[in-house]
C-alpha cells in the first residue's frame, strides 16, 4: 500500500498541538503545547510561517475569532486540522510506528 | 491603568516586518503582557525580520539569475559581437540616461533590455492620473483597485511596445550612422517588430513576477525586480568604470535616479499596505 507521509518534525508536532488543542488552537497555545511537550523554545513567527504553509497545502484552515482588549483590538487566528490533514497523521503515526520497531536501542532500559 | 507596553523601536519593527499578519502581532503583544521580556519580545521581532526577508532574499537572487542568464540572449537580429561599441560611442549621449532609467540592463541590449522600466513609469502615471481623475482615484483608495491595476497594466504594455519600437529604431539609425556597422543584421519592420514581441514578452514577464510577490506578500515586487535588474548589471558598470570608458557622472547619475525610483516605489507599497490594514 501507497504512503504518502510529507510532514516534517515541525509540522507534525504542530500538527498534534492542533488536535489536543481543538476549538481554542491559535498561535500562543499551540506555541506553549509544543514548548511544553518538547522543552523546544518556539519563535511565533516560524510558527505562522508553517501554519501557512500547511494551510496551502490544504492540511489545515483558519479562521480569525473577534478582536479583544488585551491583544490591542486584534484578533486570533484560529486553526483547525482538516480531513485530509488527519489523514497525513496517521500515515505519519502508522510510518513512524512501524520503523520505530524493532530497534533494541530504543527497547525500554537500554542505554 | 495602562496597558503595559513592548519597546516601542521592537514594536515598530513587528509591525512592519508582520506585513499585515495581525494575528501575529496580536499574539506577541498576548504573550507580553502575560509576562514575557523585553528581550523575548526583540527575539521574536528579529526572527519576523529573518523569516519574512529569507524568503524576499531568495526572491530576489532567483530574479538575479534570471537577469544574469537572460543576458546571453540579445535581441533577435542585434549583432551581440559589436554591442559593446554601442556602448563606447553611447558614452555621455541620450543613451547612457535611458540606460540610467532601465536601471544598466538596456546597454546589454539583451532580452530584459527594458527590464521593468516600463511597469514603473506606468505605475508613475497611474498614481499621477488617479490624483487628477475622480474615477481612479475613488479606486485607487479601495484595497481592490482593479482599475488601477488594469490601467496600470495596460499603459505598461504600450510604453514597452513604444520604447521597444523606439530602442529598434534607434539601434538601425546607430548602424546606418556607424557607415555599416552591422549592429543590426537587417533593418526594417522585421527586426522592430521582432523586438517589439521579445521585449514586451520578457518584461511582461518580470511584471508577472512582480505582482505575484507583492500579492504574496512577500516583498514589495516592483522594489525586488528593479533591484535584482541593478544588482545583476553590476558587473558590466564596474568594469567600464575601471578601464574609463564610463563617465563617473553618468554612474552618480545612475545612483541619484536608481535611489530615486526606489524611494518613491517604496512609499507607494508602503501606502499600500497601509490602505490594506486600514480597510
Amino acid at each position: 500500500m501507497e504512503q504518502r507521509f510529507s510532514l516534517g518534525a515541525f509540522d507534525l508536532l504542530i500538527m498534534l498541538a492542533l488536535m489536543r488543542l481543538g476549538e481554542a488552537a491559535y498561535g500562543v497555545p499551540i506555541a506553549r503545547e509544543i514548548e511544553d511537550a518538547s522543552g523546544r523554545v518556539v519563535a511565533l513567527a516560524t510558527l505562522y510561517a508553517t501554519l501557512t504553509r500547511l494551510e496551502k497545502k490544504g492540511l489545515i484552515t483558519s479562521q480569525l475569532g473577534e478582536p479583544t482588549a488585551e491583544r490591542g483590538g486584534r484578533a486570533k487566528r484560529y486553526f483547525r486540522v482538516t480531513a485530509k490533514g488527519t489523514r497525513e497523521v496517521r500515515d505519519a503515526q502508522r510510518v513512524l510506528t512501524s520503523m520505530w520497531q524493532g530497534i533494541p536501542k530504543l527497547k525500554r532500559g537500554v542505554a | 491603568m495602562t496597558e503595559k507596553q513592548p519597546p516601542a523601536l521592537a514594536r515598530w519593527l513587528v509591525k512592519q516586518a508582520a506585513r499585515g499578519n495581525e494575528a501575529l502581532v496580536g499574539d506577541l503583544l498576548e504573550e507580553y503582557r502575560r509576562g514575557r521580556s523585553a528581550v523575548w519580545y526583540w527575539r521574536q521581532a528579529l526572527t519576523i525580520v529573518v523569516v519574512g526577508r529569507s524568503t524576499a532574499a531568495a526572491l530576489a537572487f532567483g530574479i538575479v539569475a534570471l537577469y544574469i542568464l537572460g543576458s546571453y540572449f540579445p535581441i533577435p537580429g542585434a549583432n551581440a559581437s559589436v554591442l559593446d561599441l554601442v556602448n563606447r560611442r553611447a558614452v555621455g549621449a541620450p543613451f547612457q540616461l535611458f540606460n540610467v532609467l532601465f536601471g544598466g540592463q538596456l546597454s546589454g541590449l539583451t532580452v530584459f533590455a527594458l527590464g521593468i522600466g516600463p511597469y514603473i513609469s506606468a505605475a508613475f502615471l497611474v498614481q499621477g492620473a488617479a490624483l487628477v481623475w475622480r474615477f481612479l482615484n475613488r479606486h485607487a483608495e479601495s484595497w481592490r483597485p482593479v482599475p488601477v491595476v488594469a490601467s496600470t497594466w495596460c499603459v505598461a504594455l504600450v510604453l514597452c511596445a513604444a520604447q521597444a519600437v523606439g530602442l529598434a529604431t534607434f539601434l538601425e539609425r546607430v548602424s546606418a550612422a556607424g557607415g555599416g556597422l552591422p549592429i543590426v543584421d537587417s533593418p526594417g519592420w522585421t527586426f522592430r517588430f521582432t523586438t517589439l514581441v521579445t521585449l514586451t514578452a520578457s518584461t511582461t514577464c518580470l511584471m508577472l513576477i512582480s505582482d505575484q510577490i507583492s500579492k504574496r506578500r512577500l516583498g514589495n515586487g516592483m522594489l525586488l525586480v528593479f533591484g535584482a535588474g541593478i544588482v545583476a548589471a553590476v558587473p558590466g558598470i564596474v568594469g567600464p568604470l575601471v578601464t574609463g570608458r564610463m563617465d563617473p557622472f553618468a554612474l552618480l547619475n545612475m545612483l541619484v535616479v536608481n535611489t530615486a525610483v526606489v524611494t518613491v516605489v517604496s512609499l507607494g507599497y508602503r501606502r499600500a499596505i497601509e490602505r490594506e490594514l486600514a480597510s
